[in-house]
């Protein structure tokens, strides 16, 4: 087989005499990062991760080509001729939106990437901010356990709006941003916990959105889950609160003619979720060794961003390097996260001795089934696939549990947007609360009636 | 079954492909798809003739083909497999071809198990589904009639096949699907299968290492995929001219050699795509990945890559004689008249000098040097 692959080092030669430096720097601060590879005229191709500061790198005399990989999918190029012991800027200027509001969106989200020729930006797009029409409304009778907020917010003219949340300060302490930009109709938009257990000590946060045009036929309704709060992961903003965006737009090819998309504005996890999303992993790989840190930091406790610890244990499985340490810590530490044991379960059914852990692998898959939607895309595949091994071996052939949480699976697979990067389900309104809470629940409802 | 290569004698690690091309569908009211049945020809036809991975050398290429019905001009001989009668693309066809990975089974399942460093391949091109992260792929006897009690029988539930292929030895995997993945209205209250698993999963037969398995997709999710009504589909198009050239990189090869690696090409098609080397634009529905992995796929042997020359302004192509020599100017690699659009050649990974001479000749000679690498050169002319 291919040796394992050396995704995301420096060059480890030592500098030469004849190397010159080039001065590597994105250009858009709200970004944060992106991988680059960079070759010169001598020596071997290396990736490294470009930041708003520039990055020194000794590179041999000669043409250098350097390719930016955005987290979008798009690829720039830009050479530069090296000369010995000279110096060079390189600056990748990245602002293909046109639009303030979406700068970060359209560079981490294939979804919001602008196609077409480039639009022309205009200094006097202001971001407006009202008061939504809006009203308080009786959560549906199954969610009464869970739900206090439900706000509905109407829209008129073709306008952007960042919706402060009327909410109950004392019930949802942390909220996400909502950002609108919409036509005319009428939204449902509610915050609400879908977890039994809280995630924070004080239980004070929304973890999921649901959206519903309203008056929209079929009646079908988006759902996607929260990592909130979220803590920066990296530099000096560590640990401090960062921008979790729920993002509405009207689009011909939304449910109803809207799409809800939830963007993570964290300059070091950010960029690898969307790598992972597109399937880039010579990219992702390049902030391994970052995030790898950072997760056994969360061991010790150092930092406390179990969303960010989950996504750096997708990114280790994608790039076959095993973590068994801090995944079970992730799964046993915060049992409410359903990506904990599900990332703990691919790990170890990807370990040699996997069949002397098949009783760990089969508790940690339920227990996450049982906790309700993944937070990632990646945790849904990974759910179903692990069920899907565990329901075919002669050990656990019948059991009642695992068959329950493999029909669960594949009810939230066929619902999964594949494309999102949080966990987004496009169901028929109501059959929205048959999924959102686990698969105890599910199997108790409708829509396991004929589940496959 | 139709095993249209067979190494001999086999042996040794080796690449084992299935392919499948559905150009028609009696019982489905979509339109036909002879691009379909073309594209999997020529990708059938590029395994045996161009793929190079002398760590793993192509072992057998099986191929199911449904050519789309014969039209007054008579049969198109490149949606046909010369010389070799090949089995439809139904799906009990795919059932058999796929076979057992019991003893005496000589299908593509056993093939691809016979040794752990294998590489398995399908590559399908036809009509397809998908509603959340779960693929359908219809064969050429997929019935759209709603009134069947399972509609999608004569289907195949990649996501569901996909997952079975851990039981596969091969423990290097790629699929290339080149299928829509739209989503019809009907099937948001859909509660059934979407199609047959055809691999069954069995935790106590899998190897015990971990397999590297790559899904490429020629569309994004809820996105449609294109044809073309002559040629090849859009994307088997692409992914064929990426093989040879533009998808190679050596990043990761200790000695610089130029390789594929499996996850590299989406940014590549659409690099490819944006810089005007493919006559179109993938829009909002590009190539991408349902799950990845990373390895080599494929050395080209002779790899090339598109320079697009031009001059800058623009206009002044209508009055320059644009060539492309080796930097002492001793060999010639191509030339072009004046015209108005930039010009695209397809060139080895050699350093070279671009150069324009215009007719008038009191302007003054451009130049510039450059060394091809993938996956394209833009030279501009100032």
């Amino acid at each position: 087989m291919s040796p394992t692959f050396p995704k995301g080092s420096l060059d480890p030669d030592p500098p030469q005499s004849n190397d010159g430096t080039l001065k590597l720097r994105l250009d858009n601060s709200a970004v944060g990062s992106a991988a680059a590879i960079i070759r010169s005229g001598s020596g071997v191709a290396r990736t490294v991760v470009v930041r708003g500061d520039p990055l020194s790198i000794p590179v041999a005399a000669g043409e250098v080509t350097v390719e930016m990989q955005l987290p979008s999918g798009e690829l720039l190029v830009q050479r530069v001729d090296m000369r010995a012991g000279g110096e060079e800027d390189l600056t990748f200027e990245v602002d293909p939106s046109g639009k303030d509001w979406l700068r970060w969106q359209s560079v981490v989200s294939p979804n919001w990437r602008p196609r077409g020729p480039k639009p022309v930006r205009s200094s006097r797009q202001k971001q407006r901010s009202i008061v939504p029409d809006f009203s308080y409304e009786e959560p549906p009778p199954a969610w009464r356990e869970r739900i206090r907020e439900v706000v509905r917010v109407g829209l008129s003219g073709k306008k952007r709006y960042d919706v402060p949340i009327p909410v109950d300060k004392d019930y949802f302490a942390l909220l996400p941003d909502l950002t609108v930009e919409g036509d005319e109709r009428a939204l449902s938009v509610t915050f609400f916990s879908p977890l039994s257990s809280s995630p924070t000590p004080h239980g004070k946060t929304a973890l999921a959105v649901r959206l519903q045009p309203i008056d929209d036929e079929p009646a079908l309704t988006v759902c996607a889950m929260i990592p909130s709060p979220w803590r920066s992961t990296w530099g000096p903003e560590t640990d401090q609160p960062q921008r979790v965006q729920v993002l509405v737009q009207a689009q011909p090819t939304g449910v109803g003619g809207v799409s809800m998309e939830v963007i993570i504005q964290d300059k070091q996890v950010g960029p690898v979720l969307a790598y992972l999303g597109t399937g880039d992993l010579g990219s992702a790989g390049a902030y391994a060794d970052d995030l790898q840190h950072m997760a056994r930091e969360l061991l010790w406790e150092k930092v406390a961003n179990p969303f960010a610890a989950a996504v750096g244990a997708y990114l280790m499985l994608r790039l076959e390097v095993s973590e068994l340490s801090w995944t079970e810590h992730l799964w046993r530490r915060f049992p409410w996260l359903p990506d904990g044991g599900i990332v703990h379960a691919a790990h170890l059914l990807r370990s040699a001795n996997r069949s002397s852990n098949l009783d760990v692998v089969r508790d940690a898959l339920v227990s996450a089934a049982q906790s309700g939607v993944p937070f990632f895309v990646d945790g849904v595949r990974r759910l179903t696939a692990g069920l899907s091994q565990i329901a075919s071996s002669s050990r656990f052939k019948g059991d009642a549990e695992v068959i329950g949480a493999l029909r669960y699976a594949r009810a939230l697979s066929s619902a999964t947007m594949p494309q999102a990067q949080c966990t987004t389900l496009i169901v028929p309104s109501e059959r929205l609360d048959d999924l959102l809470f686990g698969a105890t629940h599910f199997s108790n409802s409708q829509l396991a009636v004929g589940a496959p | 079954m139709t095993v249209v290569y067979a190494a001999n004698p086999p042996g040794g690690p080796a690449l084992h492909a299935l392919v499948v091309g559905v150009g028609h569908y009696p019982k489905f009211p979509e339109p036909g798809l002879p691009s379909a049945a073309r594209s999997a020809v020529a990708f059938a036809k590029w395994l045996i003739e161009e793929f190079n991975l002398p760590s793993t050398p192509l072992g057998s290429v099986e191929l199911l083909l449904t050519p789309p019905p014969v039209g007054p001009e008579g049969p198109d001989p490149s949606a046909r497999w010369a010389n070799q009668a090949v089995d439809p693309a139904t799906i009990d066809n795919f059932v058999a071809a796929v076979g057992e990975l019991t003893p005496g089974s000589n299908g593509w399942l056993h093939r691809a198990s016979s040794h752990e460093d294998n590489i398995a391949l399908v590559y399908f091109c036809g009509h397809g589904l998908q509603k959340g992260t779960v693929s359908s792929l219809l064969f050429q006897d997929f019935d759209a009639n709603p009134l069947l009690a399972n509609r999608f029988s004569n289907a195949l539930n990649l996501s569901s096949f996909a997952e079975g292929m851990e039981r596969c030895l091969a423990r290097r995997q790629f699929f290339a699907i080149d299928a829509c993945r739209s989503l019809p209205s009907w099937l948001y209250g859909y509660n059934g299968s979407l199609g047959q698993d055809v691999i069954a999963p069995d935790f106590d037969s899998q190897p015990v290492n971990p397999r590297r398995c790559a899904v490429l997709r020629s569309t994004a999710p809820s996105q449609a995929s294109y044809g073309d009504p002559v040629g090849l589909s859009r994307f088997t198009q692409a992914l064929l001219y990426a093989l040879n050239g533009p998808a190679a990189n050596d990043r990761f090869n200790p000695h610089g050699e130029w390789e594929v690696w499996s996850d590299d090409f989406p940014k590549v098609l659409e690099r490819l795509a944006n810089t005007g080397v493919l006559p179109w634009r993938w829009g909002a529905s590009p190539p991408m990945y349902d799950v990845s992995a990373s390895f080599v796929l494929h050395v080209p042997r002779d790899p090339k890559v598109p320079v697009l020359v031009t001059c800058n302004p623009p206009a002044d192509n209508l009055h320059a004689s644009l060539r492309l020599v080796d930097p002492l100017g001793e060999t010639e690699f191509g030339t072009r008249g004046p015209a108005a659009s930039q010009w695209v050649y397809d060139l080895k990974l050699v350093e070279f000098c671009a150069e324009a001479a215009f007719v008038n000749g009191n302007a003054p000679r451009r130049s510039v040097a450059r060394r091809a690498i993938p996956p394209c050169m833009l030279v501009s002319l100032e």
